[in-house]
């Protein structure tokens, strides 16, 4: 049985089943494999990146796909990676897809062209990253998009940025590094009316701001997931309006239930509902005890 | 309610409707010959012809079939991409075709290729894929009797191009 006699349809079913290694080898068997391989489509896989490989000293840049990484030893060279690429396969479909937006863009546009992403996670670490970023984001207008900010870009940056899945907001502070940075309260709402689910630092919200918050989450039944980063005393002085205190027991206050007290001064875990909007709060002290509390509001998560 | 198929050697076999359901192919030749699950009498006086299938690969297909006739149907996303992440070859079929060398995987193959029956289609798909796997060239031109006309200069490059992708 000639192997190279079966039905298109089958050889390039196979083809879709076959790990990353093994097409490499495949290359190798013979001329019509070698095309087999560079004119079919690689399949589905879970997860990949191009991000630079932080274990090298010389921060090269490391591309991976599920398990197999291409670790450019020598030197990064782009036309030698899209070489690889165009011989490997003609397209590709991945779950879920990391860019570190700090290469060439062109580079990231040719190399993932072919590439369908579900999630597509971008990585800006600078105002040029942030540009690619939106450039990428437009290639990929059918994946689900992430942006990982790792600094904070200017009012009028950061507010244009298009609508996306999820914006998360990592950016410390440039004047001490272990210090968070924080957006402003008008920023944040800008923000939040614009992307699905959003992550941000410190917030500098005020208690009537905490239910304006859940109000804007609230308006749709799309689930969404918002997280911050709240000083204690808004979040007690917000709890206290709505009557609940340290002694607090599982029950409706106002349009307040509280779900689960705070059980223990180092449990740190409180639990809330507001309608469609499940409230988790994590590093909660009655007493300012100075740390800032992770403020989590689910929309419609269960 | 029984369905008759006849191979393309003459030889009838009849099988439960619900497996002939199993195949697309047939579905469509049933439907277009007006066959119905409520109609014996057109169950009874028609076969469905099935002129590209022997009756020994006929015969592995409907043990295919008697095995996964209760199988819960699987979502399919467009054109399978999920295939390669979640075709799992359960140990029933991994037994079911282990024996099989790989010119009778071919023409099973072709019949559930013919059949439109996608899961044994699928099978067979990632059973040539798991036999691919962690071989050398080498090994696998042996195993599909592949004459390597690549020349050795040819190999280098290719080799030497991906050397750096390697583990």
């Amino acid at each position: 049985m000639d192997f190279f006699s079966l039905p298109d349809v089958f050889l390039r079913q196979m083809m879709r089943t076959m790990e990353i290694k093994d097409r490499l080898n495949m290359r190798l068997t013979c001329r019509t494999f070698e095309e087999l391989v560079a004119n079919s489509h690689a399949g589905y896989f879970t997860s990949g990146r191009i991000t630079r490989n932080y274990l090298d000293t010389q921060n090269k840049m490391l591309i991976q796909i599920d398990d197999q990484s291409f670790d450019n030893s020598t030197d990064y060279r782009s036309d030698k990676l899209l070489n690889l690429r165009n011989r490997l396969f003609n397209r590709i479909t991945l779950h879920s897809f990391f860019i570190d937006c700090d290469f060439s863009l062109n580079f990231l546009r040719v190399f993932t062209e072919r590439f369908e992403i579900e999630k597509l996670t971008l990585i800006v670490r600078s105002k040029t990253a942030l540009e690619n970023s939106r450039h990428l984001m437009s290639a990929h207008s059918s994946s689900k998009c992430t942006l990982e900010l790792m600094f904070l870009p200017e009012f009028t940056e950061i507010v244009a940025l298009p609508p996306m899945y999820r914006l998360s907001v990592w950016a410390r502070s440039e004047v001490r590094f272990e210090e968070t940075c924080q957006i402003s309260t008008d920023t944040f709402f800008k923000l939040l009316n614009t992307h699905t689910n959003l992550y941000t630092k410190l917030v500098p919200i005020k208690p009537n701001d905490m239910l304006k918050t859940i109000k804007t989450i609230t308006a749709t039944d799309v689930q969404r997931t918002v997280q911050m980063l709240v000083v204690p005393s808004t979040i007690v002085n917000w709890l206290r309006f709505y009557g609940i205190s340290e002694g607090s027991n599982p029950a409706r206050y106002g349009e307040v239930e509280l779900i689960t007290p705070l059980k223990e001064e180092y449990d740190g875990s409180i639990q809330l509902r507001y309608r469609s909007c499940l409230i988790q709060m994590d590093g909660f002290s009655w007493i300012d005890s100075g740390f800032l509390v992770v403020v989590s509001f689910m929309n419609n998560r269960g | 309610p029984n369905v008759k198929l006849v191979t393309s050697d003459n030889e009838e076999f009849v099988v439960d409707f619900r497996i002939a359901k199993m195949s697309v192919t047939v579905s469509r030749l049933m439907e277009a010959m007006n066959m119905s699950e409520t109609d014996d009498a057109s169950l009874l006086s028609n076969s469905i012809p099935l002129p590209n299938v022997t009756k020994a690969v006929m015969a592995r297909v409907i043990e295919w079939c008697e095995k996964h006739k209760n199988d819960e149907p699987k979502e399919e996303k467009e054109n399978d991409k999920r295939g390669r992440t979640t075709h799992v070859v359960s140990d029933w079929d991994k037994e079911f075709l282990k024996n099989d060398e790989f010119g009778r995987l071919c023409q099973l193959m072709g019949a559930a290729n013919y059949l439109e029956i996608k899961g044994l289609f699928n099978d067979i798909s990632q059973t040539i894929a798991n036999m691919i796997h962690g071989k050398k060239s080498d090994e696998i031109a042996e195993m599909f009797n592949i004459h390597c006309d690549l020349t050795e200069a040819e190999k280098k490059e290719i080799r030497k191009k991906t050397a750096w992708c390697e583990d």
